[in-house]
């Protein structure tokens, strides 16, 4: 009886899910019945410096450690707020008081039931330990209240709280009390969340071996990127650290590995042709390059907006990506998905590809020959390209330049020493929210050392806005300043390849890979 | 070893004369050596190649062609292009000169300090503990380890790959010179230098130091040889020469990416560098048999 | 002959000491911190600083390093602060595929290379030497990773015999762990081959004209057990010399290879350590190796003295 029951909630998961992977895949029409257990090798081109999200930015941890945790909230495929764990919401009048409700019976991968409490020592540890919540929520208070209630307090009204707590990045992980209880200051220890996959082993420079978790409790909402119905229907899942593109590549092609990320582009063709293997296209964030302007040439704005002209974004892009389907021009900040924040603001001022206005603004700024230093990573070979072809688009217009190449290490380090560079060329994942790109606050201090009092004024309305309309409007303009003031030029929305076996259906995107409701069929 | 020494003492006192009838032996001896012949044959091609092939290369090394990336090997392209669309054989060609150059650099570099440390640590008892615990030490260290770990710290320029593997390949140096000279120290005739007043300075460079040449000359070369394989580990690893400079080990390191699309990437830097270190070894080998009678003697 | 080894064992504390003091300068002048990289791109350089406080790397460098010689005096290589485990930890938890592969290259080295040799002695100066010579020479020519490469071009991409890089450990299967290993143990050992090839060329050839050997000839015994059982067991030393001597290259030199077949061996371990500024892993691990490497050649000076006993009593 029982068996004819699974089978059933098997089929009707399946369908359900072939509704939803018909979005991502395309071509599903194959229908029947859900194929679960097995295992999932997949090849990830980077190794996680730790599994505590709350401590790194590092989306190898992210990618990894999103199947075994879960938040309070989250981001649907959109970046529409959703809830997770938290069965509902409410923000009180004056944005001040926002109280969550707890679903029932959710249990943490050791067995026990997760309480308030647990909800509270998570929240605390990571308003404490992560950008966000140390920037926002230093002086807000979370407390339980009653038996599945969690209020949290804040000073003042801040409209992207949600949204900041439903951040995949150094996400608000829910864990244990005692665990949280137990972190020093390098993270915690033991991994054990609420996720559909639990902790098995990581052996460092190898993989990371996650297992279904049985109890997991679903959702049964649709499934959208991080939020709604999430089922594990393979057992294991290895994530095998493979730095070595060429490594992944033939993995893929053998059948060693189900799934191979980061596929070099010049591959995916050879990787079309093989009909075990599929390419996924993931529109992930973008990459540009930063100005320091705390010293050296480019504290002028003037400057800033000499480069700006001077640059044939395609061209840099073509250099990074090798083919247009694995780039787009896209000037906006925000991508057009996140339809609560898009803008065109700015529009004009992208990609302009002028060299005689360039050269006009630079003599304008005053520039005598000084030699402009570009750092960059071979690390990550599609900011190298990209650094490559924007040193020969400035010396065009009759800049002196060096191109300084580091591995990523010291890259880190020297773009934090303003006297080292002049320009570093990096990249950025979607962000769910505006003050999440580090380049916008100058309390951020982040290396480039923005210092902008409109921005930053505008990034407050933004977050005290009474609405969302509202707070869309001011990014508008605080796009439009961004543009101005020229901070960092974004190149162009990038992608990554992940390709699968063709026997592997139901895998999503959101800033990386979901491999929940993932079937090996 | 002794025999050498003995052989090229006795040598030495021989009247000048008949230095010269000794060289005109050993170039006869030189030419019936065939590995040493065939080794300096490839070396001298390969130099020819380092400074005629960037003549013969009508294209720019580091001009960026983005339409004519990864290209078979075709007429326009003796060996394709590589994959930001640059010539493969203008970058064969110009790499010659950096991986060569640093090979011949790190070489004469290390003959100098190792035979300096060498030399004064065989003379001097005192410094002799110091400096060989040092090089000891250094030798501990896997030679690519230390390449690595060097480089990590003083930042990929070429000098700094040509500082590297001085540090790295000195103490073998020090190590054969001094060896070579403690014979050379106990022998009567620095006794009798020494009783009669002579400096320190004198007898050590005028007395020791030739006797250790032959014995250089040969761990230089093959010194070399291991240089060009070292550096070009150290950029295959992106810790050695700096991106775009035409390093074979670079050019390696950008065929690795592609492999599966264009073997000439890899094929061609890689002849290079075998042909070299072969060519190297080979000279090096026949330089021992020819300045080491008794491994002569043992050959015939 | 105790008195003996623990001679040579103190001789090894100070060569390791400059070991240490080298390794320890070196890192700590490398640009790029540990903290900035764990925190990751995006981290405000506050927190950076924060945690490179918590960490102690704002110390006074000689009080760092004399607490971490300290602690290695004591069997105590540090904490990596990446993998969350001592030291020591990772630095096993990373042997077992580096010495599989430095133990299956050694082995196909001197399979390989003895029989080579000794063909190559008996027939000198016939064609079969020049062309084995030769052929030794390339292979000392050819950096292993270098080979690895060619090896992967024509077995793996071209004839897709064997995987292109990956590592299986023994558990997943004997046979999945040698298919593995094959393509980066033929680079690695190619060149303890060459050179175990000619030392047991040139040493045979030494002892083949020895008296002995003539009387052994003279006496009609046959020409296999003269060489087999007579001259190879005494050319022996001089070749167990090279092969110990290359073990402990051949286990520094699987670190490039490593990382062309991607195997998360020592070598991968300190090159990824270096990438990240893992401090703590790559002082250790490489002091690890080092000590390894004076104590492998150690006990190869010591085998001496029992297969040739002359060796022992020289020495004292």
């Amino acid at each position: 009886m029982k068996k004819i029951s699974l089978l059933c909630l098997m089929l009707l998961l399946s369908f359900t899910l072939m509704a939803c992977s018909a979005e991502e895949s395309g071509t599903d029409d194959k229908g029947g019945e859900a194929a679960v257990g097995g295992e999932l090798q997949v090849a990830y081109n980077a190794q996680p410096p730790t599994l505590d999200p709350l401590l790194t930015t590092a989306v190898a941890t992210r990618d990894v450690m999103r199947h075994v945790y879960e938040t309070l909230v989250t981001v649907n495929q959109k970046f529409e707020v959703k809830p997770m764990l938290a069965k509902s919401y409410e923000v009180s009048e004056d944005g001040k008081i926002i109280t969550f409700e707890l679903r029932d019976g959710i249990k943490f991968h050791n067995g026990e039931e997760m309480l308030p409490e647990d909800v509270v020592a998570s929240m605390n540890r990571w308003k404490e330990s992560t950008t966000l919540g140390k920037s926002y929520f230093a002086d807000a208070v979370f407390s339980s209240s009653g038996e599945k209630t969690v209020v949290l307090e804040m000073k003042q009204p801040l409209s992207t709280a949600l949204a900041m707590l439903a951040d995949p990045g150094q996400a608000a992980i829910i864990t244990p009390k005692e665990i949280n209880e137990a972190a020093t200051e390098q993270g915690i220890t033991e991994y054990i969340g609420t996720g559909p996959y639990k902790f098995v082993e990581w052996k460092t420079d190898q993989y990371v071996h996650l297992e279904k978790f049985s109890d997991y409790q679903s959702l049964d909402s649709e499934s959208s990127g991080l939020a709604g119905k999430k089922e594990g229907f393979v057992d294991d899942i290895y994530f095998q650290f493979v730095t070595d593109a060429s490594t992944r590549l033939s993995g893929i092609q053998t059948g060693e590995y189900d799934i191979a990320n980061a596929i070099p582009f010049d591959n995916a063709e050879q990787l079309e042709a093989n009909e075990d293997v599929v390419n996924h296209i993931d529109h992930n964030g973008f990459n540009g390059l930063v100005f320091n302007k705390k010293a050296g040439f480019f504290a002028d704005v003037i400057a800033r907006q000499a480069v700006n002209a001077a640059l044939d974004e395609e061209e840099i892009l073509m250099a990074s990506f090798t083919n247009e389907n694995f780039y787009e021009l896209e000037h906006g900040l925000m991508i057009k998905d996140q339809v609560e924040w898009y803008s065109e603001a700015g529009k004009d001022q992208y990609n302009q590809n002028d060299p005689e206005k360039a050269k006009q603004l630079l003599e304008e700024a005053g520039y005598n020959g000084e030699e402009i230093v570009i750092l960059a990573s071979r690390d990550y070979e599609d900011h190298y390209n990209a650094a490559v072809v924007v040193q020969q688009q400035l010396e065009k217009i009759g800049m002196k330049t060096k191109l300084d190449v580091y591995d990523w290490a010291t890259v880190l380090q020297r773009r934090a020493d303003e006297k080292a560079y002049d320009i570093f060329v990096t990249g950025f994942p979607t962000e769910p929210i505006p003050a999440k790109y580090v380049f916008l606050d100058s309390a951020n201090q982040w290396p480039g050392w923005t210092n902008s009092p409109e921005m930053d004024q505008l990034l407050d309305q933004i977050n005290t806005a009474s609405s969302q309309e509202e707070a869309q409007e001011y990014f508008a303009q605080l796009q439009e300043e961004f543009y101005n003031y020229l901070p960092m030029i974004k190149f162009g929305n990038k992608t990554t390849i992940t390709s699968t076996r063709s026997n592997i259906e139901g895998m999503g995107f959101l800033q990386g890979v979901t491999l929940w409701n993932v079937q090996k069929k | 070893m002794q025999t050498t020494v003995v052989r090229e003492q006795e040598l030495s006192q021989v009247k000048s004369h008949i230095k010269k009838e000794r060289r005109q032996l050993l170039i006869r001896r030189f030419l019936s050596n065939k590995l040493a012949v065939t080794g300096s044959v490839i070396i001298v091609i390969i130099l020819l190649f380092t400074f005629v092939g960037p003549l013969l290369a009508s294209y720019d090394p580091y001009e960026l062609e983005a339409k004519q990336r990864l290209l078979e090997p075709s007429d326009a392209h003796v060996f394709g292009t590589d994959n930001y669309g640059r010539d493969l054989f203008s970058r064969v060609a110009y790499g010659a000169k950096v991986s060569i150059g640093v090979g011949f650099f790190v070489a004469i570099i290390t003959s100098i300090l190792g035979m300096i440390i060498g030399l004064y640590a065989a003379y001097y008892r005192s410094l002799d503990n110091i400096l060989m615990r040092l090089c000891d030490g250094l030798m501990a260290f896997p030679a690519i380890l230390l390449a690595i770990a060097i480089m990590a710290a003083l930042g990929p320029r070429v000098e700094n790959v040509i500082i590297a593997l001085s540090i790295v390949f000195t103490p073998y140096v020090a190590r054969t010179v001094r060896s070579s000279a403690l014979v050379i120290k106990e022998q009567t005739y620095i006794e009798a230098l020494k009783a009669q007043g002579a400096g320190a300075t004198r007898i050590i460079w005028v007395n020791i130091a030739p006797n250790v040449i032959s014995p250089l000359v040969v761990q230089a070369t093959f010194i070399f040889a291991d240089s060009i394989i070292t550096e070009a580990a150290l950029s295959f690893l992106g810790a050695g020469i700096p991106a775009p400079a035409p390093s074979w080990g670079n050019l390696l390191y950008d065929g690795k990416m592609v492999i599966f699309n264009a073997w000439w990437m890899t094929v061609f830097p890689g002849i290079a560098i075998m042909l070299t270190v072969f060519g190297l070894n080979l000279f090096g080998d026949g330089l021992r048999d020819l300045l080491d009678p008794h491994n002569n003697k043992a050959k015939k | 002959m105790k008195g003996y080894i623990l001679k040579r064992l103190l001789s090894l504390i100070p060569v390791l000491f400059v070991v240490a003091v080298v390794v320890f300068l070196i890192i700590h002048i490398t640009p790029g911190d540990p903290a900035s990289v764990m925190l990751g791109p995006e981290a405000s350089p506050r927190e950076v600083a924060e945690l490179r406080e918590e960490l102690g790397l704002n110390l006074p460098l000689y009080q760092q390093f004399t607490s971490w010689l300290a602690g290695v005096v004591q069997g105590d290589f540090g904490w990596s602060i990446f993998m969350n485990e001592p030291v020591l930890q990772s630095f096993f938890s990373h042997l077992g595929p580096t010495l599989s592969l430095a133990i299956f290259a050694q082995l196909l080295a001197v399979v390989l290379a003895i029989p080579f040799g000794v063909i190559a002695a008996k027939r000198r100066g016939t064609i079969i030497d020049q062309t084995f010579m030769g052929g030794s020479l390339i292979g000392i020519s050819v950096p292993s990773f270098l080979l690895g490469l060619l090896l992967i071009l024509l077995f793996a991409v071209q004839l897709r015999w064997l995987p292109v890089a990956g590592y299986k450990p023994l558990d997943a299967g004997f046979f999945l762990h040698i298919r593995y290993l094959i393509l980066p143990a033929i680079a690695l050992g190619a060149m303890q081959a060459a050179l175990i090839a000619r030392m047991t060329r040139s040493s045979m050839l030494d002892i083949l004209n020895a008296n002995y050997i003539k009387t052994a000839r003279s006496k009609g015994l046959k020409e296999k057990i003269i060489i087999y059982k007579h001259a190879l067991r005494n050319a022996f030393i001089p070749i167990l010399t090279v092969i110990g001597q290359t073990f402990g290259t051949l286990v520094a030199g699987a670190a490039v290879v490593e990382t062309v077949f991607n195997i998360p061996g020592i070598g991968q371990l300190i090159v990824n350590s270096v990438e990240r500024r893992d401090f703590a892993v790559i002082q250790g691990t490489i002091l690890l190796v080092a000590i390894s490497y004076v104590l492998i050649n150690l006990v190869v000076d010591l085998l001496y003295g029992v297969i040739d006993p002359r060796v022992r009593l020289n020495r004292k």
